[in-house]
């Protein structure tokens, strides 16, 4: 299996968003300055994007970018992901495994650069299902390819999109309709003969409770539940007028599809069959998606093969238009008790089902009146009847039956401009362009006074009975039941409020120009967040959903959660910056939907879906370490000098990529918290020891959460600081220094036994030399000499004194070499010839090159000395001595022929020699006695 | 070129495999560029081109210079050197399969799919082009109209001229495969 040299390069603001199309945020992948065309987009389940792209397979957060494998002279047809695994299949026919930017092939097969791959799955038994345009589907498990083609009951060798069924199957688009695969082969086989609307299939997703949804060449989508005894297959529309499906998801019964034509369209499955198209208003912008998927965070991102990929958020869907009403213009917008909703634009007033269904029609109501008469604000009272508030034509009340009455200033109106109109009980109240006023169908209008100039754009009803009323210049002013009103707050600044809403605790919350989001309580008003969008634009209304409330303004739209004092800007998420719309066209449904109106269309608004993705998730995606990353897998241990760390981290929050900040601490090191938008961090020189790298994600402006990603690891002190190796230092030098400590005394003991030897043996042979009978003979001989010889006695003292001084010198020397010892020798056996002449002789034979070898002093001198003393010698029978070299020895011998008066033995002599010698070799000075011959074999000593 | 070499390769390897192989005997395109300020047409006869009737896959090959027409020599000139490049892409490539497993040895006339690669300027594009066939004893005459967009083949049109062409040209084909060939 060949390793990739993974190709890593981090290219910072290697993605720039933009929000020309409301809704929908795209952004531009670059990859250095190269401009990939992006083919295919999956997910890693550490939330990373991966495109595949003809320039490689690249990772991104939307914000950084990696190419993680640069193409050759290849692309990256297909991309399939499970796990923190990703699959690439490349045009060289290759097939390759990534997890994080670690990369292996797993095989390369020519028939698949013929065959291009068009899509990968990994299954949850450990198999890869590859589709092929031209081969089939190919399987791949612990290293065995098998193929399923035409041969083996597939519908066609054509295959153009693939999708799990369950764990082990899945099911295969094909040119010729769809089938389910399983390893042991083809389960089931669906074409247009069983209900395909299409046989050229080019989508497949699976949806929710297994259903298999997928997109067509020209029948457009259908679903099918797998493995039925008879396949039912549902035809969403069989007039699908949008082209080919050649992408698709299902989520929350929604179907977003990617056409051909028609760029993404998507269809409400709860309502029967309704569309949305996000950024029909520029169609040419989205043409031909190419990809579609349905991210971890529910938002549907996709490609159009282009470098650009576009993110939607499903819980914010708008209509630009709907059966020709021009949805960009409405002037006023409410829910009535059935959930349907009432809108009134220039054209007329429009009522329609929540969902805008296609079967449902809008109603436009006939009001006969003025053709410039606006309605401004629509509401349903008590009875079902429908209120319409015009400007300068009073209100009209429109009964469920049709019925329409007019009231005016004349009726007791307090204005025939009528901004809003809120219901209390039975009872309605209407904010008009001079003062407020309520109708009830028992005491019909009655007036309520408030100060200043009566411009009310809003007013609200409360639980204790009291109404609120937003005005121009003079803030909120509170009427009380008797119908005098007074301002709530201070009163010396002009403030203008222009829409109130009521929470389910029953705080009434107050929003106008440069305010902020005001809570009213009792007589007090408490404004927060005026620096933050909206709050820091104009601001268009307010709407209560549930505890929070909803901002909608010039500068986005944002969720207030008042328990945790929190603003979340879903704005940057779905690009809503820029609208604009009238005031308070704003409406909650029963279903939980909030429902928006703007310049930009209707939007629908899923406000507990939005606000779960106010987490920002944050991940480490990698630890580097001299270009070489490092496994995560388990606790980090690294060793001393892997000190030098990069980390990497991604936050794939994908709302807002460019709003996210880090913030991260190295604890062990450096328990101070730093802030960072990059998204690496470099760790240099960290001393051994145990830390905890923490990292957290937020969305600038916000606090950040309270929990960190922890990464714990360990930088090793280097071996020779570890207490193993300091155990094991000391116990080396404790070895060394005994073993010194013996080898001196060793030393010492043996010099010690030397030196007594030495002395003992000097002492010996210094008694020995002064042995009485050899100074006697030697006197007796120079007596003698004296007599016979002057001269000759002369040289017998010379001799003997020389001897002496020999043996003074010599007896000090551990060693001398074997020529000073013949020498020596000599000097001895003249004075003993003096004595014995004839009757002795000595002969020596040694080689010249054993003449500088060692030897103990005297050591031959005493076995001569021993051989004269036990042996007789005659004049007929001399005693010949002979030393000899043998080998590497030398050999004293002579024929033994005991004295019968012997000389007293000393006990000194081979004993002596032998214990001199065993202080100095091994070698052992042999002595042989066969009865003839008596032989001492002293070893030679090399020279040290 | 990338062109001609795939397609002797695509003929080698079908004339091994199979039968029943035809050529284009006669064929014209036409393309039409409907601007706001000014249209063009202009017309080809020169498209050489293989159908394998028992594999049903085909390969359709247009030199770009032998398209005449034009409002004036100078338009074609840019044709062949602005836009569409000639001398570096000199070929424009279908080639594919249908997808209806029609049979084609039958006389009739049939609406079919075509799915392939269609290579305009180098830029290569996946697509499913409707035609109808008319098959007869004298061999099968294709019509077919379909749009391509000069965008999705990098075609870049100066922003002076926005006016004068137009973003999505239409095409129609108009072509007679000749009959089953009596080899020896």
């Amino acid at each position: 299996m060949m390793r990739w040299s993974a190709v890593l390069f981090h290219l910072f603001l290697g993605l720039t968003s933009s929000a020309q199309y409301p809704f929908v945020r795209s952004f531009e992948v670059r990859a250095g300055q190269q401009r990939p065309k992006i083919h295919a987009v999956a997910q890693d389940a550490q939330g990373s994007i991966w495109f595949a792209t003809d320039l490689g397979l690249i990772r991104s957060d939307l914000e950084l970018t990696d190419v993680v494998l640069l193409a050759k002279k290849s692309s990256v047809t297909a991309i399939g992901s499970r796990g923190n695994e990703v699959y690439s299949a490349w045009s060289d026919g290759t097939i390759v495994r990534c997890s994080g930017t670690r990369c292996d092939t797993l095989f390369t097969d020519t028939v698949l650069i013929h065959s291009p791959v068009k899509a990968l799955v990994r299954d949850g038994v450990g198999g890869l299902w590859i589709g092929t345009y031209g081969a089939g589907v190919i399987h791949y498990a612990d290293g065995r390819i098998k193929r399923f083609g035409m041969a083996d009951g597939l519908n066609d060798d054509h295959v153009n999109a693939l999708c799990l069924v369950d764990e082990a199957q899945v099911a295969v688009a094909t040119d010729q309709g769809v089938a389910v695969l399983s390893r042991v082969g083809i389960m089931q086989r669906i074409r247009e003969q069983e209900g395909l609307p299409d046989n050229l299939v080019l989508a497949l997703h699976r949806g929710e409770q297994g259903r298999i949804w997928a997109g067509t060449d020209r029948g457009g989508v259908f679903s099918f539940v797998p493995n039925a005894a008879r396949p039912k297959v549902q035809v969403v529309d069989l007039q699908w007028p949008y082209g080919p499906v050649v992408g698709l998801v299902e989520d929350a019964s929604m179907i977003w599809a990617a056409t051909v034509d028609h760029g993404v369209v998507i269809y409400d499955l709860r309502q029967g069959l309704a569309s949305y198209a996000p950024g029909t208003d520029r169609p040419e912008a989205l043409v031909q998606a190419m990809d579609v998927s349905l991210m971890a965070d529910a938002s549907v991102l996709w490609c159009d093969g282009t470098d650009r990929v576009h993110r939607a958020d499903p819980a914010v869907l708008y209509v630009p238009q709907h059966e020709g009403v021009d949805l960009r213009h409405i002037n006023a917008l409410t829910v009535d008790h059935e959930g349907r909703i009432w809108l009134a634009t220039p054209e007329g007033i429009f009522h329609h089902a929540a969902g805008f269904a296609d079967q449902l029609k809008m109603t436009r109501l006939a009001l006969e009146q003025d053709p410039n008469m606006q309605v401004v604000c629509l509401r349903e009272d008590a009875e079902g009847s429908m209120w319409a508030g015009t400007f300068g034509n009073g209100v009209f009340r429109i009964r469920a039956n049709g019925d329409v009455t007019r009231f005016s200033e004349k009726d007791g109106l307090s204005n025939n401009s009528v901004l809003s109109i809120r219901t209390q009980g039975q009872r309605l109240w209407f904010a008009t362009l001079a003062g407020i006023c309520s109708w009830s169908p028992q005491e019909g209008f009655r007036a309520a006074t408030i100060p200043g100039s009566g411009f009310v754009y809003d007013v609200l009803p409360l639980p204790d009975g009291a109404v609120l009323a937003a005005t121009d210049g003079t803030g909120v002013v509170r009427v009380e039941k008797n119908g005098n009103g007074r301002r709530i707050g201070p009163t010396d600044v002009s403030a203008s409020y222009y829409s109130l809403c009521l929470d389910t605790n029953g705080t009434a919350w107050a929003c106008g120009p440069g305010t902020g989001l005001c809570r009213i309580r009792g007589d007090s008003i408490q404004c927060v967040s005026t620096a933050r969008a909206p709050f820091d634009g104009n601001v268009f209304g307010i709407a209560a959903v549930g505890e929070r409330v909803v901002a909608m303004g010039e500068s986005g739209i944002a969720i207030y959660d008042p328990s945790r004092n929190d603003l979340f800007d879903i704005g940057a998420s779905v690009g809503s910056y820029g609208i604009t719309a009238e005031l308070n066209t704003i409406a909650l449904d029963p279903e939980g939907d909030l429902w928006l109106a703007c310049d930009r269309g209707l939007i629908r608004m899923t406000p507990g879906r939005t606000v779960q993705a106010d987490h920002v998730p944050c991940v480490i995606t990698s630890v580097v370490w001299a270009g070489e990353e490092l496994p995560l897998s388990t606790e980090l241990m690294l060793r001393h000098d892997q000190n030098f760390l990069t980390f990497h981290f991604a936050s794939p929050y994908l709302s807002s990529p460019e709003n996210v900040r880090f913030q991260y601490r190295l604890l062990g090191f450096d328990p101070e918290i730093k802030e960072t938008r990059d998204r690496k961090i470099d760790l240099s020189r960290l001393p051994p020891g145990h830390y905890r790298f923490e990292l957290r994600a937020f969305l600038a402006g916000d606090v950040p959460p309270e929990e960190w990603v922890v990464l714990p690891f360990t930088i090793r002190s280097p071996w020779y600081r570890t207490p193993w190796a300091m155990v094991g230092l000391i116990i080396l030098v404790s070895g060394l220094l005994l073993f010194l400590i013996r080898s001196r005394e060793d030393r010492l003991r043996y010099r010690d036994r030397v030196e007594k030897e030495k002395a003992r043996f000097q002492l010996d042979a210094l008694r020995s030399q002064v042995n009485p009978h050899f100074l006697f003979n030697s006197f007796n001989t120079l007596i003698e000499l004296i007599e016979e010889d002057q001269e000759k006695a002369v040289e017998h003292v010379e001799h003997l004194s020389e001897f002496f001084r020999n043996i003074l010198q010599v007896r000090d020397k551990e060693l001398i070499p074997v020529r000073e010892e013949l020498r020596l020798l000599d000097t001895y056996f003249y004075l003993e010839q003096r004595r014995f002449g004839e009757r002795i002789a000595l002969h020596t034979r040694i080689p010249e090159e054993l003449r500088e070898r060692l030897l103990p002093p005297l050591t031959l001198q005493l076995l001569v000395e021993n051989a004269i003393k036990h042996n007789a010698a005659t004049t007929s029978e001399p005693l010949v001595i002979e030393v000899e070299a043998v080998d590497d020895a030398l050999e004293v011998s002579n024929p033994v022929r005991l004295r019968r008066t012997a000389l007293p033995s000393t006990g000194f002599g081979v004993t002596s020699i032998r214990q001199r010698y065993s202080a100095l070799t091994n070698r052992p000075v042999d002595v042989s006695n066969d009865g003839a011959y008596f032989r001492v074999r002293i070893p030679l000593i090399d020279k040290p | 070129m990338k062109g001609p070499l795939v397609l002797l390769l695509l003929l080698s390897t079908l004339m091994v495999r199979s039968q029943d192989i035809r050529r284009v005997s006669r064929s014209r395109i036409d393309f039409l560029s409907t601007a706001p300020m000014e249209n063009i047409a202009a017309t080809n006869t020169a498209a050489t081109g293989i159908f394998d009737v028992e594999q049903r896959t085909f390969a359709i090959q247009v030199p770009v210079q032998a398209f005449v027409g034009f409002n004036s020599p100078l338009q074609r000139e840019h044709f062949n050197e602005n836009y569409l490049e000639s001398n570096r892409f000199p070929y424009m490539v279908f080639q594919g399969r249908l997808i209806e497993s029609t049979d084609l040895s039958k006389p009739g006339t049939y609406r079919v799919r075509a799915k392939g690669d269609l290579t305009v300027h180098g830029v290569l594009r996946e697509r499913i082009i409707e035609c109808v066939l008319v098959v007869t004893k004298d061999g099968i005459r294709v019509t077919s109209t379909f749009m391509v967009k000069l965008a999705d083949h990098t075609i870049r049109i100066p922003r002076v001229v926005h006016q004068k062409i137009a973003e999505d040209v239409q095409v129609k084909l108009d072509m007679l495969i000749g009959p089953k060939s009596t080899r020896p």
